[in-house]
């Protein structure tokens, strides 16, 4: 039986109650559970494989701050046109709840980890509060493990020529030494 | 341009390294105007060796346990033979073969290798539910909801130790699970006697 790894939890679930999406880090990977059903799948993300985090900004923040007012005003004509307006009122009351505390968590995002051989994307992290949060997180781990990015390195690294081995021509076969007479 | 430039996930154009780690500041994408904050780790250009870049044996070298005329130039950390470049897996801080991986994978108790789990107490706390949601569509038979509920009670018994990881509050979802299964299958029986001395007085 081997010792259990000491995970640390990184964010809440995120999707529904039946298929949601959490991550936990250990002391060398980052572990992204994705729950469907009574199963749950484990992808694993180690330090020293991550070559970047990719934060980018989506517009559904700027899309609900719109779409919820306006619903709230259409409501809002309707109360005063029917009778009873009761539910309509508690819906109003929903909707402004809504719209409040989607202001309060801020702009919305989609964020991926990048690693040799795939981007993952975190679902976890639809707020760019709670991406950059998560970012600094795994920073120091990250920079424990791989060092400072360096940008010159990098240009050097990836500018250079690669020959593949493939392509290469093939080597010149050794020409016969005259024999001197 | 340099070839390990990361691209914007929407229009795949490579964003320049300049961008990267500007802390928490946004980039647009030069093509899809994307605003995008790049994190980048020296991961990307720090060039690994590549399988395939195993080196052929030279008469005096180790050679790998799987390829006679490779060298070896790895130790498996679990089974201890000599690997070459094809056959080497690192695993975070380990080197391993691939039939120690697979071996891995299949145990039980070697969680941090599992691929996936089953959560049984989920199963358990989903059968009772269920029985308990049985009995309204199904109030005429006893069967159904009782036989839903036992289930999830043979859940409960049968992985009462089998804690996963990563499980919260396994038990407590055990012990509410049975709680529910007891009170579906009880409801369900007496409901079924009711309806019973209800025909026979009647």
């Amino acid at each position: 039986m081997d010792n259990p790894v000491p995970y640390k939890k990184i964010s809440g679930r995120a999707g529904s109650a039946i298929a949601h999406h959490r991550m936990w880090m250990a002391p060398d990977h980052l572990l992204v559970v994705k729950q469907i059903g009574c199963s749950e799948e484990f992808k694993r993300f180690y330090f020293s494989d991550i070559q970047a985090v990719v934060i980018m900004r989506s517009p559904r923040y700027a899309l609900w701050a719109l779409v919820l007012p306006v619903i709230a005003l259409f409501l809002i004509g309707f109360i005063f046109s029917v009778d009873h307006p009761g539910f309509l009122q508690g819906l109003l009351g929903a909707t402004l709840v809504f719209w409040v505390v989607h202001l309060a968590k801020g702009p919305t995002c989609t964020c991926w980890i990048q690693t040799g051989i795939n981007k993952e994307k975190l679902p976890m992290f639809g707020r760019v509060r709670a991406a950059n949060k998560f970012w600094l997180r795994i920073e120091r781990e990250l920079l424990e493990v791989q060092g400072r990015f360096d940008l010159d390195a990098m240009e050097a690294e990836g500018t250079r020529p690669v020959v593949d081995p493939k392509k290469a021509p093939p080597p010149v076969p050794p020409v016969p030494q005259a024999e001197v007479a | 341009m340099n070839r390990f430039c990361i691209k914007c996930p929407t229009c795949g154009h490579p964003i320049p390294a300049e961008c990267y780690n500007r802390g928490e500041a946004a980039v647009p994408c030069e093509v899809c105007q994307a605003k995008l904050t790049i994190h980048a780790l020296p991961a990307i250009y720090r060039s690994k060796r590549r399988s395939g870049a195993a080196v052929p044996a030279q008469l005096d070298d180790a050679v790998c346990f799987y390829h006679a005329d490779k060298k070896a130039e790895q130790v498996c950390d679990d089974c201890g033979r000599f690997l070459c470049g094809f056959c080497e897996l690192p695993f975070g801080n380990e080197v391993l073969c691939a039939s120690c991986l697979a071996q891995r994978r299949k145990s039980e108790s070697m969680t941090a290798f599992q691929p996936k789990q089953m959560r049984y107490d989920k199963l358990a706390l989903m059968l009772a539910v269920g029985s308990l949601l049985m009995m309204v569509p199904f109030w005429f038979t006893v069967v159904i909801p009782s036989a839903v509920a036992l289930a999830g009670v043979y859940v409960v018994i049968r992985y009462w130790k089998k804690k996963p990881a990563l499980a919260g509050a396994y038990r407590s979802r055990m012990v509410v699970a049975m709680l529910l299964a007891f009170v579906a299958a009880t409801c369900s029986i007496l409901f079924a006697l009711f309806m019973f001395r209800e025909m026979i007085d009647g």
